[in-house]
């Protein structure tokens, strides 16, 4: 194992970090860079939302954070560990540590074994216990994410989204995983059964200490439940910080155009559609130039510096990062 | 480990905790089959073959005379109360010869599936998994496999190990197991695709534990259905290595040495052409349409 | 205001080998002229069966029973060679995921001018400048060579709005849009909505908007039908519907969606699970068993009954905002 005492995560309540970590992808069309410099901290019983459209990288950070998928540069340390520089067949006890939850329910449950059997399959992997202890932690699992005895012995092909979302989410926390990541774990269900699987996350956070990182586009849904928001585009990291403050007062112009887009109720009515243009032309996959900053294309402040220099991510007041030229400026655009 | 924590969910059922006894008793019914049940075909298809696979095994406890006993003084005789189906040239009865035929039939046609399932099995699921080098290389050998012409490969076997069963099952198992690792090959790829396979590689799990348990158990279908046509195909080679030759050596009747007497003497006495073609000819009838059953139902479960 | 479209009693069952489903049970819905509405619901409740049967694209394990009045003209009752005269002519649909719409191997240029070829209305070249034209109007930037691209060179965003210009170039009175935004990121979903509500104003068009976003609804539409069990159970104007909902599961919808102007607490949340396509529906009112506001009187199913102008609830006990 690889240790670096010097600056003591534990002490600190650090869960997970990644740490400059770079992960590019050659293509035809040159270099693609999935995920670009991304510093990340997840802190013990923090719940942290991560927002990105199609393109982010986001997908690409949580495989990262899974042990899946390997960073071409930078670190990524879990309990102390730089797990990043270990081998494959050593990770076995870290995959355990850190669980993740699908988007679609119903692709990620084994089709041919019954709920029971897919929330008692992590422990027979990891050879937990016996039969009967497994199948005790299983129900006991089950009966907190809300599911009844009637839902045991059937297959997930008989039971609704919510339900298999639910199912799936007993599954990942049949480890005890100190981290639960979930991918879009809500964008596939119906609004009703949506509250229904948040409330349920906001309640196991409370009561399990649940740590998890929550990736999705929908900001409103992220900021019910997550303390913490991280903004990405392309591969970068361009606002970061507590959620509410963050809603209320975007500093970068990506955020800004996410918060007006979201279509959201108030007390009288409804959010208005944004006027005229948020952004300029369309979704432009050129994250291999690292040169400038990666919102330039689109940007409706941008000048001649963010063509040839790519914003740092710096803070910009007490737990806000922002990575833009202009954000003092732009942070009194908010509403 | 895990806290109990009581949530206060306005959906939770007020039922008493059952223990997982008590939850076994409820467990569903197979729904694939009943939709089995629900195709006439299928069910016919099924019937037939068991009952012929009965009469095969047991062959030596039904046949009235034993099967070489020859009996010159009865020789071609129309099928009567005596002899169900006649008696061939060297006055044998021909339902004897039959039952044992098929008995062979079903022996080769059964005992070549396995060896082919287990070949196939084997290289399909690491080829399929595990993709790239590996993938390739094994592909390539299936593919020089498959270019052998089968029948010189299957007669230079025979010529070389003899004529018993044994030799001849291998003879015919050695070029047909390509076409099942070929099904569980694309039938292994297509799984590994999907999200299931990616949460239990996010579980941790080994890649032999995975094949074991999840790729395995739903590649299923397709396999099923390539099995219930491979063996009426091993069934129909063996009998075509008879016809020239290389089957069962006589006295021990077989299936397409009895078609090929039958055929020599069809114009006197049709009966000995009839008999055994009839029933081969049901044997391979029941086992397509039980395929083609397996094929419906499975086919309707993965639309979801 | 006459009505172009006024559907009344609207019956959809689908049946196949053994098992029928009851998709849409006796819809009623009028849509004014030159007005945008939105049918609102979740998994199961129809929403896209009405979109579907109103072009009378339905499987033919469906049958379809009831009238739909399009321009005083009963769709139900044509023969097909006059339905074929107005889908895709007077009436154009746009669906969820562009990619599964197109042709992968034709140029989305060949495409866009099919309508205008197939009912004889431009000769090719004036197809073509239509066409690039209305590439322009819906925001694609250098439409003479976006014209000659392929489906896969398009992003999904920009593949909507190429099927919005397909379905507007034969200048429909009516658009049905079958979801269009759901897979969209939000941003391009914002930027889409106020495509559409400009092309709507410039053309008079009406719009048929299906989706499963309540607020979606409300940003795009005057009128919004909330469907639930393949009826309507509310139909109400977009301005009021916070203020003076009425149906208790509209209530409860707008409850559990989050919001983004207080603090997040637990949401609410409307215990069950919605009625699954293919259940048996309840006797009486088919939100009952999901209902607070329950009473011995919810075992009658309550008709769709006005309120106020423009705005009716199918419940026995209609609530005055604030109380649900």
């Amino acid at each position: 194992m690889i240790r670096e005492p010097a600056r003591s995560d534990l002490d600190l309540g650090i869960l997970a970090r990644l740490h400059n970590v770079t992960k590019a992808y050659h293509t035809r069309h040159g270099e693609l860079l999935a995920c670009d410099q991304i510093n990340l901290t997840v802190r013990k019983g923090g719940s942290v939302g991560i927002v990105g459209e199609s393109g982010s990288g986001k997908s690409t950070l949580v495989r990262i954070l899974q042990l899946i998928v390997r960073p071409t540069e930078g670190e990524v340390w879990l309990d102390e560990v730089r797990v990043s520089s270990l081998p494959e067949r050593k990770l076995k006890p870290y995959r355990r540590n850190v669980q993740f939850v699908a988007q679609d329910p119903f692709g990620s449950l084994f089709p041919h074994m019954t709920v029971i059997q897919n929330v008692m399959e992590p422990l027979y992997v990891h050879g937990i216990g016996d039969r009967t202890s497994r199948e005790g932690i299983a129900l006991a699992l089950l009966e907190q994410v809300g599911l009844s005895s009637d839902h045991l012995f059937v297959y997930p092909h008989e039971i609704s989204g919510g339900q298999q979302q639910r199912v799936a989410i007993a599954r990942a926390l049949s480890l005890s995983p100190q981290l639960l990541i979930l991918d879009e774990a809500v964008a596939s269900l119906d609004v009703s059964i949506q509250a229904q699987v948040l409330n349920l996350l906001q309640e196991l956070k409370k009561g399990l200490g649940l740590t998890f990182v929550f990736v999705s586009h929908n900001l409103a849904v992220i900021r019910q439940i997550c303390d913490e928001t991280v903004v990405m585009y392309l591969g970068r990291i361009v606002e970061q910080g507590n959620s509410r403050e963050l809603f209320r007062n975007p500093s970068h112009p990506y955020t800004q155009a996410l918060v007006r887009s979201i279509p959201a109720f108030t007390a009288t009515g409804v959010t208005p559609l944004p006027p005229g243009k948020l952004m300029t032309g369309e979704l432009v996959n050129s994250s291999g130039t690292s040169q400038g900053c990666s919102y330039y294309p689109r940007c409706p402040f941008a000048e001649r510096v963010c063509l040839n220099e790519n914003p740092e991510l710096r803070q910009l007041r007490d737990g806000r990062w922002v990575s833009c030229h202009f954000a003092e400026r732009l942070g009194a655009f908010s509403e | 480990m895990i806290v109990k924590v009581v949530i206060n969910l306005e959906i939770r059922f007020n039922e008493p905790a059952l223990t997982v006894k008590e939850h076994a008793s409820r467990r569903r019914r197979s729904p694939l089959w009943q939709r089995f049940r629900r195709n006439k075909l299928a069910v016919l298809g099924a019937t037939i073959v068991l009952i012929l696979v009965l009469l095969a095994i047991f062959a030596p406890i039904l046949s009235p005379y034993p099967y070489q006993e020859a009996n010159f003084g009865a020789t071609y005789q129309d099928p009567s109360f005596a002899h169900w189906f006649g008696t061939d040239s060297l006055g044998r009865d021909m339902l004897t010869r039959i039952l044992w035929g098929m008995r062979n039939a079903f022996t080769v046609g059964f005992g070549a599936e396995v060896v082919e399932l287990t070949l196939g099995l084997l290289l399909g699921a690491v080829a399929g998994y595990m993709g790239g080098l590996t993938d390739n290389v094994l592909m390539r050998f299936v593919d020089i496999v498959y270019a052998f012409p089968s029948l010189l490969f299957s007669i230079i076997l025979i010529v070389l190990l003899g004529h018993s069963i044994l030799t001849i099952l291998i003879a015919v198992a050695a070029t047909s197991w390509v076409g099942m690792a070929r099904v569980v090959r694309s039938q292994v790829i297509k799984i590994r695709q999907t999200g299931y396979i990616e949460a239990a590689r996010g579980m941790g799990a080994s890649t032999w534990t995975i094949i074991r348990r999840q790729v395995l158990p739903n590649s299923m279908g397709p396999i099923v259905v390539a099995v219930s046509f491979g063996i009426p195909a091993n069934m129909t080679i063996e009998a075509g290595l008879s016809v020239l030759g290389l089957g069962i050596q006589p006295p021990t009747p077989d299936l397409g040495e009895l078609i090929i007497e039958g055929q020599q003497a069809v114009f006197s006495y049709p009966y000995l052409l009839i008999g055994p073609t009839v029933i081969f000819a049901l044997a391979l009838i029941g086992f397509v349409f039980l395929g083609d059953g397996f094929r419906d139902i499975f086919n309707t479960k993965s639309k979801r | 205001m006459t009505d172009l479209l006024k559907i009344e009693d609207l019956h959809v069952v689908f049946s196949s080998t053994g098992t029928v489903v009851r998709a849409l049970n006796g819809l009623d819905l009028s849509l004014p002229v030159g007005h945008a509405i939105a049918i609102v619901g979740e998994s199961g409740s129809g929403k896209s069966t009405l979109a579907s049967a109103i072009m009378r694209i339905l499987p033919s394990t469906s049958s379809t029973s009831g009238r739909v009045l399009f321009d005083g003209q009963d769709l139900l009752g044509l023969p097909s060679k006059e339905m074929r005269l107005i889908r895709g002519r007077s009436i154009s649909m746009i669906f969820q995921n562009p990619t599964m719409y197109l042709n992968p191997t034709k140029t989305v240029g060949q495409q866009i001018i099919e309508p205008l070829l197939y009912h004889h209305l431009a000769t090719p070249a004036q197809a073509r400048k239509k066409a690039i034209d209305l590439l322009d109007q819906v925001g694609i930037p250098d439409p003479d060579h976006r014209f000659r691209n392929y489906p896969f060179e398009f992003s999904g965003g920009m593949l909507q709005r190429a099927m919005i210009a397909m379905a507007l170039i034969t200048d429909p009175k009516l658009l049905i849009a079958d979801e269009p935004t759901t897979a969209l990121d939000v941003t391009v979903q914002a930027e889409i909505l106020v495509l559409l509500k400009a092309l709507r104003k410039d053309r008079g068009m009406s719009l048929i908007f299906v989706t499963h976003d309540l607020a979606v609804a409300a940003q795009i539409a005057d009128e919004i039908y909330v469907m639930y069990g393949g009826l309507v159970v509310e139909h109400i104007n977009s301005s009021k519907i916070v203020t003076e909902r009425a149906h208790p599961y509209l209530g409860g919808l707008i409850r559990s969606i989050p919001r983004v102007d207080v603090d997040p607490g637990p949401l609410y949340f409307i215990p069950g699970q919605p009625i699954r396509v293919g259940e048996e529906l309840p006797p009486g009112c088919v939100f009952a068993a999901r209902c607070q506001y329950r009473q011995p009187i919810c075992k009658e199913r309550p008709a769709l009954l006005p309120v106020s102008q423009s705005h009716d609830v199918a419940c026995w006990l209609p609530l005055k905002e604030g109380s649900a």
